[in-house]
């Protein structure tokens, strides 16, 4: 079926040749002022923020010269007292080059007209002085931006407080605050056709896996959007598997995790106007990790590990299991459990799978509406879901309570991982499971998990098999698996992530001829 | 036409299988009648079994779990009900007429086997508690003095249901030894093993309030009128058919001499009072003297014991001490003479002497097993039996004014 292609529109056409105009504007700038304002005018034609300040520059003779800007995003004082000021003071003006008269921060010689126009897009202000064939470009910008404050979604109880905001360029150096090295390299560039985003790649030279970064690199070069409007759109355009259900790209607003991600060998990758840095490769272990086991003593930190990945699997697979045992299995339930099951159960008007279903939809409306909700009344709908849910629905006998207690549980288990994308997969795959357990028993859910864990072995996450270091295995990496062992044993970096410089911290004399703790390092 | 894409035609072929298994032992968890106890009979009038269950009482108990209040309120836990039929299956099968819900035996735990029935040999029920998946071989197994029936109607006194109160009463065992009840597969290994047999649980009601009999008297005179369930002695089995009864003082010793000894009171009448001894076996062996005919035993155990109370006025030194130790022995060997005596009485090795001998001498056992049931009552046993005081508790002297 072919659709009859619609004409454009004309000022469709008109912007999409505006674009070309920019895209592909190679053009140089031409001596004369008034030609190229001319051409500037035409193309910031309707950008009523777009402002222009006009003035003479005091050299002999004057010159006419334009400083171009975005209104609200500029630093007036340095506009004024750097710039304009400098520039018409006769005494100053008479000196040669703009460099040495403007006081102003960053200051770069364009030379084509595309140039000028993106860094005045970017809130940069750019300078023309009649008689030059280039213009001045001045870091002018004053980003209104918020200021850095506790992370929302990624809290810890012990650790730093500061997250990650939406200028790109804090947390560059939120992170740079803590990696003081020369071998944390920074590379820019842009994204997005129309919104020319800034993203910058971090990794560390000698411990990221190159043939990692190039891939990086390429997939980015290979993004052709219009915009992007957070990290998390760039994900679904970078990451491997587009269609699984796992998230094969880490996500972190903490910049304590993106330095500690850095010095693992991983790559971070981050885009501007986001407060979400992309970290790769990302495996499956890593959703069940957070920084506070590593700010924990490591008892501790090893216990809440073992929890968690035993939440995980009441969290995907709690209501199925319930389901297929007491409808298929119920020979498996002690006896007096499943008396109080049945006594339970007496009554109510559902089918089991039925029952488990409505109340999985209840609870994640639930779940829908107090995130979607203003705060104030977010509370409004715990109550609902207090009362209504969980007593009135008992009371009239419409639902078992052994099922609510199991749809509470297994919400509470979703809720203790930390990776918010990870619980997102439990929450998705527990209505498959929930289908195939009602039809299958536990015969359903054995095959559903072998699916499921075949799947999650064909993965990769950049190359990187997602099972790491389960499968392939990697003994000597499960240091930081289920137990976390003590910091002071943790002597090297993952190995397969890290490529390069493997060792974290010295190893004793000692230990290097017992074989060291883990086997032996091998000296470059 | 225009063929469907492989995609299309892998999700109608999947489609398809969802019709094809599963879903076909689907129960929902109100529609299960669930068997708590399991009682088989011979059938009171002509052939054929008549089995006994009880049900769990569901009906209309879902309000009442909500108060809190579940099987207190009003009526029983559990509904009593009986069917007959030519064989066990087909009785159970009979049952489904009665009730709604489908009945699942997955949880029986004990299962009770009439007197008659035993009597007549319980063969046929064993096939079909082997055979029947839902039966579990961790059940108990216990024979009814009279009727199994009988007995299920009797309403338990302080657990909720008749098995718990059952099964309750068989853990206790452990610590009093004067009952024991094997589980399926104890029983029936011993009655596949033909130098063995099988024993089992046995089952009787009392009445409360009439005083009890004194030991060694046995408790028959007790059956029949009483309404309270007690599990106590031994059903003793002479092939499939049950042979006669043991006492609770008699499972003692069974108990000892076979090496399945719990704890038990063992009271010694010692100078001008009664000393009351709890016994814990801590070692037992039984050896065949080879060549010996007929054939020689010598059984020792060996145990130790805590006085736990004495009625007289005596100071406890460490004479006086060995002295009871040495009586305590006697006593105690008296009781494995006494079980022994009735082994041979009724008839059935199950105390173990021809496994023995074909464990300690299996070539001797050939000759001996052919015609092992002329020669088992003539066997002769000697108990070593050694009982060790460990002390008599933190007071020395019984408490004089």
């Amino acid at each position: 079926m072919h659709r009859p292609r619609k004409p454009l529109k004309l000022w469709e056409k008109k912007a999409q040749d505006l674009e070309k105009q920019v895209q592909s504007q190679e053009q140089p700038l031409s001596a004369d002022l008034q030609t190229n304002i001319d051409v500037l005018d035409q193309v910031f034609m309707g950008c009523a923020d777009v402002t222009t300040r006009d003035f003479l520059v005091a050299s002999d003779p004057p010159r006419p010269a334009r400083l171009y800007m975005l209104r609200g995003m500029q630093d007036k004082s340095i506009i004024n007292k750097s710039i304009i000021a400098p520039l018409t003071n006769r005494e100053k003006a008479e000196k040669l080059s703009v460099q040495d008269i403007v006081t102003a921060q960053g200051i770069q010689e364009l030379t084509s007209l595309g140039e000028v126009i993106k860094e005045v897009l970017r809130s940069n202000s750019v300078l023309f002085i009649h008689g030059h064939a280039k213009a001045w470009m001045f870091l002018t910008r004053d980003a209104k931006i918020r200021a850095v404050n506790e992370p929302n979604a990624q809290t810890v109880v012990r650790g730093p407080r500061d997250g990650m905001i939406e200028d790109l360029e804090t947390n560059v150096s939120l992170v740079r605050k803590r990696l003081k090295t020369p071998s944390l390299k920074v590379a820019i560039g842009n994204v997005g056709r129309r919104s020319n985003t800034v993203v910058a790649v971090l990794h560390i030279e000698g411990v990221a896996d190159p043939k990692v970064l190039a891939e990086v690199h390429a997939r980015l070069d290979k993004v052709d959007v219009d915009g992007i409007m957070d990290s998390g759109e760039l994900e679904q355009l970078i990451e491997d598997s587009a269609f699984s259900m796992f998230p094969q790209v880490g996500n972190t607003e903490r910049p304590d995790n993106v330095a500690a991600a850095l010095l693992s060998g991983r790559v971070a990758i981050m885009v501007d106007n986001s407060p979400f840095a992309l970290i790769v490769p990302s495996v499956f272990a890593d959703m069940l990790e957070s920084s506070d086991d590593y700010y924990e003593r490591f008892y501790f930190a090893s216990l809440v590990r073992i929890l968690r990945y035993i939440l995980a699997f009441v969290a995907l697979l709690g209501p199925a299991l319930y389901v297929a045992i007491t409808t298929f299995h119920h020979e498996m339930i002690p006896t007096e459990l499943l008396t109080s099951l049945i006594r339970a159960r007496s009554g109510v008007p559902f089918p089991t799978i039925i029952e488990a279903l409505l109340i999985e939809i209840a609870f994640e409306a639930l779940r829908e509406a107090g995130l979607r909700l203003p705060k104030a009344v977010g509370q409004a709908v715990s109550i609902v879901g207090v009362l209504v849910i969980g007593q009135a629905t008992v009371a009239a006998g419409l639902f078992s309570p052994i099922m609510i207690i199991v749809v509470a549980g297994t919400g509470i288990a979703s809720f203790a991982m930390p990776a918010y994308s990870g619980a997102l997969v439990g929450r998705i795959l527990r209505f498959p499971l929930l289908l195939v357990a009602g039809l299958l028993g536990l015969y359903g859910v054995a095959l559903s998990i072998a699916v499921i864990f075949i799947h999650l072995v064909s993965l990769r996450s950049f190359g990187v098999p997602y099972m790491s270091p389960l499968a392939p295995i990697s003994i000597s990496d499960w240091k930081d698996l289920i137990i976390r062992v003590p910091t002071w044993a943790m002597h090297r970096r993952p190995t397969f992530i890290a490529k390069g410089d493997l060792q974290r911290q010295a190893i004793k004399t000692s230990d290097l001829q017992s074989g060291g703790i883990d086997g032996g390092v091998k000296e470059k | 036409m225009k063929t469907p894409g492989k995609f299309v035609m892998i999700v109608l072929l999947l489609a398809v299988s969802l019709n094809l298994s599963g879903c076909w032992d689907q129960i929902e968890l109100d529609q299960i009648a669930l068997v708590m106890l399991m009682g088989i009979d011979t059938n009171p009038i002509g052939d054929g079994f008549e089995v006994t269950v009880h049900v769990l009482n569901t009906a209309g108990d879902g309000k009442k779990a909500q108060e809190g209040s579940s099987g207190s309120s009003g009526g029983s836990q559990t509904l009593t009900m009986s069917c007959r039929g030519q064989t066990v299956m087909d009785a159970t099968r009979n049952l489904r007429g009665r009730i709604g819900g489908q009945f699942s035996f997955h949880h029986v735990r004990v299962i009770l086997i009439g007197e008659d029935l035993a009597r007549k040999g319980i063969d046929p029920v064993l096939d079909f508690l082997f055979r029947a998946p839902e039966i579990r071989f961790t059940n108990y197994l216990l024979v009814c003095q009279g009727s199994a029936k009988e007995i299920m109607t009797l309403a338990p006194e302080l657990a909720g249901t008749l098995d718990e109160e059952l099964r309750g009463v068989i853990n206790n065992q452990e610590e009093w030894s004067k009952g024991y009840a094997p589980r399926l597969t104890e029983f029936y290994t011993s009655y596949l093993d033909q130098s063995a047999q099988p024993i089992a649980g046995r089952v009787f009601t009392i009445k409360p309030d009439t005083p009890l009999q004194p030991e060694g008297q046995g408790g028959q005179e007790q059956t029949g009128t009483g309404d309270s369930v007690t599990v106590e002695g031994l059903a003793v089995f002479r092939d499939a058919q049950l042979a006669g009864w043991l006492t609770g003082t008699e499972t003692i010793g069974y108990r000892y001499i076979t090496g399945q000894g719990g704890t038990m009171i063992l009271v010694v009448p010692w100078r001008a009072g009664l000393a009351a001894l709890e016994v814990t076996p801590d070692s037992q062996s039984m050896e065949y003297v080879p060549g010996s005919n007929p054939p020689h035993f010598r059984v020792h155990i060996k145990t130790s014991g805590i006085l736990v109370e004495y009625t007289g006025k005596i100071k406890f030194t460490n004479q006086n001490v060995s002295e009871l130790q040495a009586l305590a022995g006697d006593t105690l060997r008296e009781l494995m003479i006494n079980t022994d005596k009735k082994a041979k009485e009724l008839k059935s090795d199950f105390l173990g002497y021809g496994s023995t001998i074909s464990r300690q001498d299996p070539k001797a056992w050939q000759t001996l097993n052919k015609k092992w049931r002329e020669t088992f009552p003539a066997v002769s046993t000697e108990f070593n039996i050694q009982l060790n005081i460990k002390h008599t508790g933190p007071i020395l002297t019984p408490p004089v004014r």
